[in-house]
């Protein structure tokens, strides 16, 4: 636990920490704007249900990922600093993970509610005088947010833990940032060549970020149904910090 | 204990006398320019008291060694014990007993010292940071920023990060390299502190003055092998100069050195003197006999030379320029066809003294088939023919 803590605090001391949380927080605020501009008036439950608000923290969820692959990487020495002390690769490497998870699970919390509310507000300001959501069924709203924010809270530890694998087995951030954002971005454009949009793992992401009463999702969307496309992620994920320790197991540290 | 002892791979107690024990470490390099084998058979003892120093020359493996024992990389073939544990598949064992100043230690420019040493993975309360602190001479510069200190003081604070766990072994690749005088004095005097105290200290270097100045064993290295060790007095000296220095009476200046108890000795119209560690002290015996020096010079040896005379290089072989090579390889190729062709002939000439002694054979036989035909036909009237052949038709032989 005083390893976590310790990572922890040096990674909330790094400055590239604030740059996450700050693009994070900008993200939130354009999407509120834009939603209170160009929104189309629908009811805050009805954007809840159609899986909408958790597509929206579908970018958050990358931004952990990022985080993750930072905190991983560490500054220069980081890694060394804590082999001297703690000798075994595994332990550090679940360390790490475990201290992406805990750093990013709050920021991702945090960025969800913020976009729920400020949708909420919006919807109060300039939505229907009569939304069930915001007026009449509140219990049944804050049910389904909770639900929801808890899918998409799962899918920020996935993607926290695979950055984190990402980060142990490159090593640098300039290398593992790039590739936890442009991979995803490359197999996507491939997939969509390729006309194989049941692999896509941004589909799956958004069949479960939405849910079983997402637009996207249920057994008639493309992807089949939101709880397939959540072990699937999860198998992905597995996968991904399985080759990632047995890398950082194997890594040469300067 | 003889020096050094050979460490067997099995699973023998391990020495406590020892805090590094290697057998036949080996470590190559994978690159566009092929394999470098950057440790090449290493065995290597380190006592668990005083300061071993590894010495060598650039690329003669030092940091791959530590890299290695630290579990930073890993060998390709041979054993290593840490403070008697095997590595580098350690479990809890080794946790907070070895420090490490081993490259850039990661500290946050903007933050303080102090501050840098709490976030520290080995720290565990600020009482302990402040006693690194103290130990390492920082404690007047724990609340300044990081990114303010001069380097040797930066380096001091990577070793009061080593030193925060209290440690059996510490570890410390180069520590002066980079510093000026001034912070390569502080480290120095901070290293042999820390040994003082009981902590074994394992560092390298390629500065031989300082392994003269820290060391109480060595190991000197060269290509990623070991070609001297021991106690550091035997195998790389001491910090005495030879002084070479001219006087205007140099009978009597020899006689008034050797007086003052020093080595000297006439070269030439010049004076040696070995064994000195003060030049300055020289030039001062000699001034106390109104003797003064008009030239003087010291020499002290290098670390090439002490390399040179600890593993004499093979002299090097004449490398063929191209051209020559090509030459060669066409002289080959003619004296093989030339062999083949002198195989051929020796062969084809046995085959024809083959053939030849095989027809003188028939030819005495004939002569003799002749000669008994003759005797015959002395009784029986029939008279042989010059190719052995009766009359009748018959051969010698067939009849």
């Amino acid at each position: 636990m005083r390893l976590l803590a310790k990572e922890l605090r040096r990674f909330a001391l790094r400055p590239v920490a604030r740059w996450v949380a700050a693009g994070t927080f900008v993200y939130v605020v354009t999407v509120v704007l834009l939603a209170a501009f160009t929104g189309d008036g629908r009811p805050l439950s009805r954007t809840v249900a159609d899986g909408d608000l958790a597509g929206y923290a579908l970018v958050p969820v990358l931004l952990a990922c990022v985080a993750g692959a930072l905190l991983a990487t560490g500054p220069n020495g980081g890694t060394r600093a804590l082999l001297t002390v703690e000798p075994r690769r595994d332990r550090v490497y679940w360390i790490r993970a475990a201290a992406a998870v805990a750093a990013v699970l709050p920021a991702v919390a945090v960025a969800y509610l913020l976009i729920a509310a400020g949708l909420w507000g919006v919807t109060v300001v300039a939505g229907p005088p009569d939304d069930p959501g915001t007026t009449a069924d509140e219990a049944g709203l804050l049910r389904q947010l909770a639900w929801s924010g808890a899918r998409v809270l799962a899918l920020a530890v996935c993607a926290a833990v695979a950055g984190s694998a990402v980060g142990a087995a490159v090593g640098r951030w300039w290398a593992a940032v790039p590739l936890v954002v442009l991979v995803p971005v490359g197999v996507e454009a491939v997939l969509a060549a390729l006309d194989a949009e049941p692999w896509s793992p941004l589909a799956h992401a958004r069949a479960w970020a939405a849910g079983p009463t997402g637009a996207d999702a249920g057994a008639g969307g493309p992807v089949g149904s939101w709880w397939a496309s959540g072990l699937l992620l999860l198998t992905a994920a597995a996968v991904v910090t399985m080759l990632g320790m047995l890398t950082f197991r194997r890594r040469e540290l300067r | 204990m003889p020096y050094p002892v050979r460490v067997s791979p099995d699973d023998r107690p391990p020495s406590v006398a020892a805090a590094v024990e290697t057998l036949g470490l080996r470590k190559t390099y994978s690159g566009v320019r092929g394999r470098t084998i950057a440790v090449d058979r290493l065995d290597l003892l380190v006592p668990a008291r005083g300061v071993h120093v590894l010495l060598g020359p650039a690329k003669a493996g030092k940091s791959t060694v530590l890299r290695l024992l630290l579990g930073l990389a890993r060998a390709d073939g041979g054993a290593a014990r840490l403070l008697g544990v095997a590595v580098p598949d350690v479990g809890r064992e080794l946790a907070g007993r070895v420090g490490a100043v081993v490259g850039e230690p990661g500290f946050l420019d903007r933050l303080t010292g102090r501050r840098n040493l709490l976030m520290h993975p080995a720290a565990t309360s600020a009482e302990q940071v402040d006693l690194a602190l103290r130990r390492t001479g920082l404690a007047d510069a724990a609340l300044d920023a990081v990114g303010t200190y001069p380097p040797g003081d930066r380096r001091r604070l990577a070793f009061a990060a080593a030193l925060l766990a209290g440690p059996d072994l510490l570890i410390a690749d180069d520590p002066t390299r980079g510093l000026d005088s001034t912070g390569a004095r502080q480290v120095r005097t901070l290293v042999r502190k820390i040994a003082d105290r009981g902590i074994g200290v394992l560092l390298t270097t390629d500065d031989l003055v300082e392994a003269q100045q820290l060391a109480d064993t060595v190991t000197v290295l060269a290509g990623g092998r070991v070609v001297g060790d021991g106690p550091a007095t035997d195998v790389i000296g001491d910090l005495a100069t030879t002084v070479r220095l001219r006087v205007d009476d140099g009978d009597r200046a020899v006689a008034e050195l050797r007086a003052a108890k020093f080595r000297a000795d006439r070269d030439g119209d010049a004076i040696l003197v070995d064994g000195v560690e003060e030049p300055a002290d020289v030039t001062r015996a000699l001034a106390r006999k109104k003797l003064y020096v008009t030239e003087m010079s010291t020499r002290r040896e290098s670390l090439d030379s002490l390399v040179r005379r600890l593993a004499p290089e093979p002299e090097p072989a004449e490398q063929p320029s191209p051209r020559r090579q090509r030459r060669a390889a066409f002289e080959a190729k003619v004296a093989e066809k030339q062999a083949a062709y002198d195989a051929r002939a020796a062969a084809r000439e046995k085959a024809a003294a083959a053939k030849e002694a095989a027809r003188q054979d028939r030819a005495e036989t004939a002569l003799l088939g002749r000669r008994r035909a003759a005797e015959t036909a002395g009784g029986s009237g029939v008279t042989p023919t010059r190719d052995g052949r009766t009359k009748n038709g018959t051969t010698e032989e067939s009849a």
